[in-house]
C-alpha cells in the first residue's frame, strides 16, 4: 500500500518536473553540431520557446529560479559571457508574466507574435550587453538570424510542448 | 487596536504579494552582474565551465546520435549521386599528390643532410591527440567548439587544434574528458601568422565574422591578396608552419583571411602539444 503510494508520488513528481527537464534537454540539443553549411554559426535558442510556453500555460511548473538555472546551464556550456543567456531567459519570463492574463487562452497566432516581440527584446538586450562586456560591437547578423530561426521553430516546438502538457502532465 | 492589527496584516499581505518581484529583480541583478563583472579568464568560471561540459558531454553524445545518423544517410545519398565525378576528381588529385610526395621526400632528405652538415638541433617535438568535435556552441557571442578529449588524454590549455585543412583554434580550457576550443574566427583570437612565401609577419585577429582580419602588418612590406598564411610560431604558443588561410582583399583596402577549415564540416580534429619551447623564444 505504502509502496504504491511512493510509486504514485514518483510518477507525479517526474511529470511535474518534466517541463524543466525538457528545457534542459533543449539547452543541450542546441549544442549538437548539425554539419549543415551556413547554419554552423546560427543556433536557435530553443529553451527560450520552452520558457515562453510554460510561463504562459503552466507558470506553476516553471518558477523563475528554474528559469535562472536553465540560463546558467546555457551560459556555462556556450562560450559567451556568463549571465547573458540567463538574462535573456529572465527577460522573456518577466515580459510573459506581465502579459500573462492577456496571452492565456488566446489563439496561437497571438502567442507567436507575443514570442516574436519578447524574444526580439531579449536578443537586443543580449547584443547590447554582450557588446558592452566584450568591449566590441558584435556583428548583428548572427543575432538577427538566431531570432529568425528560433521564431520559425516556435510553432513546431510549441505544438510538441502543448501535446506533452495534454498527454503527459495532464491534470497534475 | 483593531485598526493597527489590520494595518499590520495588510502590510504583510502586500509584502508577500510583492515578494516574487523582489526575487525576480534579485535574479536579474545577479545575471547582470555576471555579464558585466565575471570575466572569462576567472578561474572559478573556467572550472565551472569545464565541469559543466564534462557532465553534459555524455548526454549531448547520446542526443546527437540520431542527428549523426541522418547526416550520414544524407551524405551517403549525395556521395552516390556524385560517385563518378568524385572518382575522376580523386584520380587527378592523386596524381598531383604523388608528384608532391616525391618532391616532399626529396626535400626531406635534403633537409636531413643539411641539418647534419650544420649540426642543427630541432628544439621542439610535438605530440598529437586525435579526437572528435562534440558540440558547436554557435556564433552569437563566441566562436568555440567542445572537443571530446580533455586532461585525461593530455589535452591542455593553449594547445593548437588542427583540422585536416589547417588551424582551427586553441584550447582555452580543459576539463577531464572535454575541452573548449576558441576558434580562430572568435573576437578574442590573436594568431601570429606569416606569409608562407615571403616570411612577412602579421597578427590575425578574429572579429566573430567568418573572415578574420590582419593587423600589425610589417611597415613598408607588401602582403597581397591570394597569399597563403601559416602560423609563425612567434611567442611560442603555437607550432610554426600550420596552414591558416589565404589573404583576401576587403572593401576598405585592408586584408582579411579566408580560413582553410570549414566550420560546418568540423568533425575529426587534432590537439597538438609542443614538448619544449620553440626556436623563436629560445633565440631571443
Amino acid at each position: 500500500m505504502m509502496f504504491e503510494g511512493t510509486l504514485h508520488n514518483l510518477d507525479r513528481l517526474w511529470r511535474l518536473a518534466s517541463p524543466f527537464l525538457l528545457t534542459l534537454i533543449l539547452v543541450l540539443l542546441a549544442l549538437i553540431p548539425t554539419r549543415i553549411p551556413e547554419l554552423a554559426t546560427i543556433q536557435p535558442l530553443l529553451p527560450l520557446i520552452a520558457i515562453y510556453h510554460w510561463t504562459v500555460f503552466r507558470p506553476d511548473l516553471m518558477p523563475m529560479v528554474l528559469v535562472f538555472l536553465a540560463g546558467m546551464l546555457e551560459d556555462l556550456l556556450s562560450g559567451g559571457p556568463m549571465g547573458i543567456h540567463t538574462l535573456m531567459m529572465l527577460i522573456v519570463y518577466g515580459l510573459v508574466q506581465s502579459q500573462r492574463k492577456f496571452l492565456f487562452r488566446k489563439p496561437f497566432l497571438v502567442n507567436w507574435i507575443g514570442f516574436a516581440i519578447f524574444s526580439a527584446a531579449a536578443e537586443i538586450a543580449a547584443w547590447t550587453l554582450g557588446s558592452l562586456s566584450l568591449f566590441a560591437a558584435l556583428p548583428i547578423r548572427p543575432f538577427f538570424f538566431q531570432f529568425l530561426i528560433t521564431l520559425a521553430l516556435f510553432p513546431l516546438l510549441a505544438l510538441a510542448l502543448a501535446l506533452w502538457e495534454r498527454h503527459i502532465i495532464r491534470e497534475y | 487596536m483593531f485598526q493597527r492589527r489590520f494595518f499590520a496584516q495588510s502590510t504583510l499581505a502586500s509584502l508577500r504579494a510583492a515578494a516574487p518581484r523582489f526575487v525576480y529583480a534579485g535574479l536579474v541583478v545577479v545575471a547582470l552582474g555576471m555579464v558585466l563583472f565575471a570575466r572569462d579568464d576567472n578561474p572559478v568560471v573556467e572550472r565551472m565551465r569545464a565541469s559543466a561540459a564534462d557532465v553534459a558531454a555524455p548526454v549531448v553524445e547520446f542526443l546527437s546520435r540520431p542527428v549523426a545518423t541522418v547526416t550520414t544517410v544524407i551524405n551517403a545519398v549525395q556521395e552516390l549521386a556524385h560517385l563518378r565525378e568524385e572518382n575522376a576528381r580523386l584520380r587527378i588529385e592523386n596524381e598531383r599528390l604523388l608528384r608532391w610526395q616525391a618532391e616532399a621526400r626529396f626535400l626531406a632528405t635534403e633537409v636531413r643532410k643539411l641539418r647534419k652538415i650544420t649540426n642543427f638541433k630541432t628544439l621542439s617535438t610535438s605530440s598529437y591527440v586525435t579526437t572528435r568535435v562534440l558540440a558547436d556552441t554557435g556564433g552569437t557571442f563566441a566562436h568555440s567548439v567542445l572537443i571530446a578529449a580533455g586532461a585525461e588524454k593530455g589535452v591542455g590549455k593553449g594547445q593548437a587544434v588542427l583540422a585536416p585543412e589547417g588551424l582551427v583554434g586553441r584550447v582555452t580550457s580543459a576539463g577531464y574528458s572535454t575541452a573548449r576550443v576558441l576558434l580562430i574566427t572568435d573576437l578574442n583570437s590573436r594568431i601570429p601568422v606569416m606569409v608562407e612565401e615571403t616570411g612577412f609577419r602579421a597578427v590575425m585577429t578574429g572579429d566573430n565574422s567568418p573572415q578574420p582580419k590582419l593587423i600589425h602588418l610589417p611597415l613598408g612590406e607588401q602582403i597581397s591578396p591570394g597569399q597563403r598564411l601559416v602560423t609563425s610560431g612567434h611567442g611560442g604558443a603555437l607550432p610554426p608552419g600550420i596552414p591558416v588561410g589565404v589573404t583576401i582583399p576587403m572593401e576598405d583596402g585592408q586584408l582579411a583571411v579566408q580560413v582553410f577549415f570549414d566550420r560546418s564540416r568540423l568533425d575529426i580534429v587534432q590537439a597538438v602539444e609542443q614538448q619544449s619551447g620553440d626556436l623563436n623564444a629560445s633565440s631571443q
